[in-house]
């Protein structure tokens, strides 16, 4: 009984796994109510999570690139000086022994100087009147919120040429006014995922010439209408859209000193369908690629392993398209696939018709025999395939650190 | 920095690496750490100090010492830890806020359900066994296998399952009482 306890324990994890990948989980057919009561409500947490605000994910966005960016510069500045130092030092002994003189003169001559030694006294000064103080160094501001971005369009799919609608609400959720400018804000339409991770506007907005009070508490309403046209005026291509807004403004604190703000990052998306409507398919592909030589390391020895995914399942609806894959090794040193190696991201790409599309990372699920990937589940679609779209190939183009490619043509007729 | 932790990725695509990874891990260490305090103002904030730690101390990770899922988990879970040995004041602002800023596509008498159930769970949730919690925050929050649990945890793999049901149970009864 103890072992049958544990077995369906494990069950319950493995479903759990499968609901959080987006799939459904079927309860074994054995399996007591009492199992299947807790399936259901395994399920019901997984419909209360939470999601970060959209506002919140922005802002720390922008702030860790920022670091970013100020990290790296730093690194290449240090590099930079001391590389800058290798070619000031000599080649040769002798000159090098007197730029070795030269800088313990220097070094010697500036301790004497910090010293005072040859410092006068501060006879400039009156007396009584004393020195001017340092100004102090500017505080810095602690980043904290102040207004929420929300933003929907009317109508989540939309056909080639319609008038997109999209309602803004700016909300004011500190406890001082605020000012959003300008206003409207700088507004860009860009494709969701994009090739080669470079990310292109297609559609920018102009930004108005005005400002937005807003007191604590209240809110307004801004609405942008698209007309589906990308920068050159031509009409984009259907597929799924985000809308980005980069939103500054600035606060009025008690004191009656201004603070300034800002956020950017994506507010919402939506999907222009092809006119003559998307490919609905279910497609058992069950196509198996192997990529040998991998580099693996193991108890700090570098072996060589293969690594076959299969590509077993394609569905293509109106919503968009799915790719689901399962990845093993037959020569895996590791029992299972627990090793950190297994772990890293999974990026992919598809082709429709020879235009290329990013999949993105994938969702991963570890079992025992292997590991399942799925691209464009969990209401994440990737693009729908236009319904009389002749050719698909789906390409894996990166395992973790290992590179592909796994190419898988699939039959669409 | 993303570049660190795709050592293909071309140093042109860093920062695009960068905000492919944030985007991926954010939500589940968000949720995580929202299981965790049950304060979503908190969460933020602990969440904003993990990214920042892991930004600072990517030098420092191996990847084959530990996947990077584990690697930010556990430093999510320090920060955790830290928060609760320095301040063990009470919540007050509980995890059904953020449900209003995320749900456009639910009935307004779908939200007040929802609410209340957020509310719920938060409440059931602190009256679970510390380690419960966390399997539950791991499992559902973070969408760890019940093996990468086990190693951050430091217990067997089929215990962890056992006490990931344990803990749905007793928040499945708990919910047909209340």
């Amino acid at each position: 009984m103890g072992e049958k306890k544990f077995d369906f324990a494990r069950e319950i994890s493995q479903a759990i796994d499968k609901m959080l990948a987006g799939e459904k989980a079927e309860p074994h057919a054995d399996m007591p109510d009492d199992y299947r009561e807790a399936i259901d409500f395994a399920q019901k947490l997984t419909e209360l999570r939470v999601t970060p605000r959209p506002s919140f994910k922005a802002e720390l966005k922008d702030s860790l690139l920022t670091k970013s960016s100020k990290m790296e510069q730093k690194r290449t500045e240090h590099i930079r000086f001391w590389e800058m130092l290798r070619h000031l030092v000599p080649q040769r002994p002798v000159w090098r022994t007197v730029a070795a003189s030269l800088l313990v003169i220097v070094v010697v001559g500036g301790v004497i100087w910090g010293s005072g030694i040859l410092k006068q006294p501060s006879a400039l000064l009156p007396e009584g009147v004393p020195p001017p103080e340092e100004a102090p160094p500017p505080a810095p501001s602690a980043p904290r919120l102040c207004l929420g971005v929300e933003a929907a369009p009317a109508k989540t799919v939309y056909l080639p040429g319609e008038e997109v609608e999209i309602e803004f609400k700016f909300k004011n959720v500190s406890s001082e006014p605020i000012t959003v400018t300008p206003f409207p804000p700088v507004i860009g339409i860009t494709p969701p995922v994009t090739v080669h991770w470079k990310e292109q506007i297609i559609r920018s907005f102009p930004t108005g010439s005005e400002e937005l009070h807003l007191q604590p508490g209240e809110t307004a309403v801004y609405t942008l209408i698209w007309d589906q046209k990308d920068n050159s005026g031509q009409q984009v291509a259907p597929g799924y859209y985000k809308v980005n807004a980069d939103i500054k403004g600035h606060v009025i604190e008690a004191d009656g000193s201004k603070s300034t703000f800002g956020t950017s990052g994506r507010v919402t998306k939506l999907l222009i369908q092809f006119p003559q409507g998307a490919m609905e398919k279910n497609i058992e592909v069950k196509q198996a690629q192997t990529v040998t030589d991998l580099p693996f390391m193991w108890k700090r020895e570098e072996l060589s392993i293969d690594l076959t995914i299969t590509l077993e399942q394609v569905e293509l609806t109106a919503e968009g398209a799915k790719f689901c894959a399962f990845a093993t090794s037959p020569n895996s040193p590791s029992a299972g696939y627990d090793h950190p190696q297994w772990s890293g991201p999974v990026w992919a790409q598809y082709t429709v018709d020879g235009v290329i599309k990013d999949a993105g990372l994938a969702g991963m699920r570890y079992l025992d025999d292997g590991i399942q990937l799925c691209w464009g589940t969990a209401g994440d679609w990737l693009d729908p395939v236009l319904s009389d779209a002749k050719e698909l190939t789906f390409t894996i183009t990166e395992f973790g650190e290992w590179q592909g490619p796994w190419e898988f043509h699939i039959p669409l007729q | 920095m993303g570049l660190r932790l795709r050592p293909n990725k071309k140093a042109e695509n860093a920062r695009e690496a960068f905000v492919e990874l944030y985007e991926y891990y954010l939500p589940k260490v968000f949720r995580y750490i929202s299981y965790q305090v049950g304060d979503v103002h908190l969460a933020e904030d602990l969440t904003s100090a993990v990214f920042e730690k892991a930004l600072t101390r990517l030098d420092s990770y191996r990847s084959n010492k530990a996947s990077f899922s584990t690697w930010l988990l556990s430093i999510a879970r320090n920060a955790v830890i830290d928060h609760y040995r320095v301040r063990s004041r009470k919540v007050t602002i509980s995890i059904e806020e953020a449900f209003e800023v995320v749900s456009e596509e639910i009935s307004p008498e779908g939200k007040v359900i929802r609410r209340d159930e957020l509310q719920r769970l938060e409440t059931y949730l602190r009256e679970l066994p510390q380690q419960e919690r966390e399997i539950i925050s791991f499992k559902f929050g973070a969408e760890l296998t019940n093996r990468q649990i086990a190693k951050i945890l430091h217990l067997s793999e089929s215990n962890v399952g056992t006490k990931l049901y344990r803990a749905i149970c007793k928040l499945r009864d708990k919910f047909k009482e209340g």
